[in-house]
């Protein structure tokens, strides 16, 4: 009797990914007829209704807003090295990039608007031996 | 566009949102009896019946209300995040406006501790919804202090507005917040924080609520014998459209241009000026949306905000009394029925039943109201 392999649900496209020297690329998209960059990544382009194609989107940043989250990190080490808080942003991504919602590294109220961020990798816990990491941004040295 | 027919709030109600535990159902039908009394209508002649969720469980609401009767009317679940309100009355409305029915009953409700709404950045397949480190509240303080840069906004003023919506909820019976003495601007400031600027007394509570309302055409109110109700003069429901900035993760409560299309939409529709206003209803789940909103619905212009709240415009002795009831801080924001009581409240102080917290004779109402995604609803009410 013939068998059915019951359906697969399919991963959504990948956000952002690193490399094992640390190199972080996020993925986007942006569209074909426009150009417009989105975050993340678009099945069609939200102005046009055509078509997209996949993009890596610009690692640096400028910061648009920012906060103060006063809650407790949800990894095993707080990124900031504060049990009870984070910093969090709306960065403009470089190269007309769009806006993303990120996790920012610094102290409380330490961000001032307009300041220039990268893109980096920030372990926050371990399964089963590992590590798991999410996309973070950190103050650019000047 | 414009209503077909004529559309009239015959009757509202409401359970105290949060207080005393209590099921979930018995607030249901509580509000849904205290509406059908209010606009003496019987529920045997509704045609249509909406129920409002967000966050209930696929399949609840339709058998609850079967203890209001087995009509056999056509019963439909609407949901859509904090807006889910506003959309239950927006499809009754229409469905009277339209002139397919004469009766139509919007019944909102939602227990946020029994959420059964499932976590959909754990879902493969589905694109996550909102980012697990960059919580709702996160969005709203960085909002505020976006503003604070640019408009040179103060903590202090959020606090003001956190401390009238406080302080209108002491005058509301069926607010969730019932504090037993004056909220200062000092209280709200020295509560804990929740997301810089944000303390916990700046944000709404969210406890469990239900609210209810029957609409009708005048052919209803002829052939009920009814006089006095409050007529709805616009219905609006917005989505948003894209522009620079625009962001496609997240709590998302949309940009500026979205909220201000849909009052002015509605502005056009009923034929006012923001001007002629006497009562509004906000989405203030953080006191800064209130503030933004001011601007954004045209009661003052861009950046001056700020000095209506600091010149007590917004109070209920005020040219633009807002969030009357205590609004989403003060009342509380279920969800589901959070809209159907921005109407609830609407609706008593345009008939001038809104008790100790009435406003000076007020002839127009706005209900605006917004959902995660995101949606907008703008409804106006005119007293008749």
């Amino acid at each position: 009797m013939e068998t059915t392999e019951p359906a697969q649900r399919s991963k959504s496209p990948a956000q952002y990914s690193f490399d094992d020297d640390g190199a972080v690329s996020i993925h986007g998209s942006q569209s074909d007829s426009l150009g417009t960059l989105y975050w993340p990544p678009r099945l069609r382009c939200p102005r046009s209704g055509g078509t997209v194609s996949p993009a890596l989107l610009s690692t640096t940043a400028t910061l648009y807003s920012w906060s103060y989250v006063a809650m407790p990190w949800r990894g095993d080490v707080p990124p900031n090295g504060e049990a009870d808080g984070y910093g969090v942003g709306l960065v403009d991504l470089d190269d007309g990039g769009p806006r993303m919602s990120v996790v920012l590294m610094g102290a409380a109220e330490s961000f001032v608007i307009g300041e220039t961020f990268e893109a980096r990798e920030l372990p926050f816990t371990t399964i089963d031996g590992n590590p798991q990491s999410i996309l973070a941004f950190e103050r650019s040295a000047s | 566009m414009s209503f077909s027919n004529d559309v009239f709030v015959l009757g509202v109600g409401m359970s105290r949102f949060g207080g005393p535990a209590q099921q979930l159902d018995e607030r249901i039908i509580a509000a849904s009896l205290e509406a059908i009394e209010d606009a003496g209508v019987p529920y045997a002649d509704v045609e249509s019946l909406y129920l409002g969720t967000s966050l209930a469980a696929s399949t609840y609401g339709p058998p609850v209300v079967k203890d209001l009767g087995l009509t056999g009317l056509p019963v439909t679940r609407i949901e859509n995040a904090s807006a889910t309100g506003g959309a239950t009355f927006y499809e009754a409305v229409q469905a009277v406006g339209s002139g397919r029915l004469d009766l139509a009953m919007g019944i909102a409700f939602d227990d946020p501790s029994t959420s059964a709404v499932p976590d959909f950045n754990d879902v493969e397949g589905i694109s996550p919804v909102l980012d697990p480190f960059v919580p709702p509240m996160a969005f709203f303080s960085m909002w505020a202090v976006r503003r604070m840069h640019e408009a040179g906004t103060t903590a202090e003023t959020l606090a003001m507005i956190a401390a009238k919506n406080w302080n209108n909820a002491r005058l509301n019976p069926n607010a969730e917040r019932q504090a037993t003495e004056e909220i200062t601007v000092e209280r709200v400031l020295g509560s804990r924080m929740l997301a810089y600027p944000h303390t916990a007394r700046m944000a709404a509570p969210q406890g469990a609520g239900a609210a209810a309302v029957i609409v009708g055409s005048r052919r209803a109110l002829e052939r009920y014998g009814l006089a006095g109700r409050v007529r709805v003069t616009a219905a609006q429901a917005h989505s948003e459209r894209y522009a620079d900035g625009h962001l496609f993760t997240g709590a998302i409560i949309g940009p500026p241009e979205m909220i201000q299309r849909a009052a002015f939409s509605a502005y056009e529709q009923a034929g006012i000026e923001p001007t002629d206003l006497g009562v509004i209803a906000f989405h203030d789940a953080y006191a800064i949306e209130e503030l933004l909103y001011y601007e954004s619905v045209g009661l003052c212009a861009p950046g001056d905000g700020d000095g209506l709240v600091h010149d007590g415009e917004t109070q209920l002795t005020g040219r633009f009394p807002t969030s009357t009831d205590g609004g989403f801080i003060g009342r509380g924001h279920p969800s589901g029925p959070t809209g159907l009581a921005q109407i609830w409240e609407l609706t008593h102080q345009l008939r001038g039943t809104a008790g100790d917290r009435q406003v000076s004779n007020p002839r127009n109402g706005l209900a605006h109201i917004v959902g995660g995604g995101s949606v907008c609803y703008a409804h106006i009410l005119q007293s008749v």
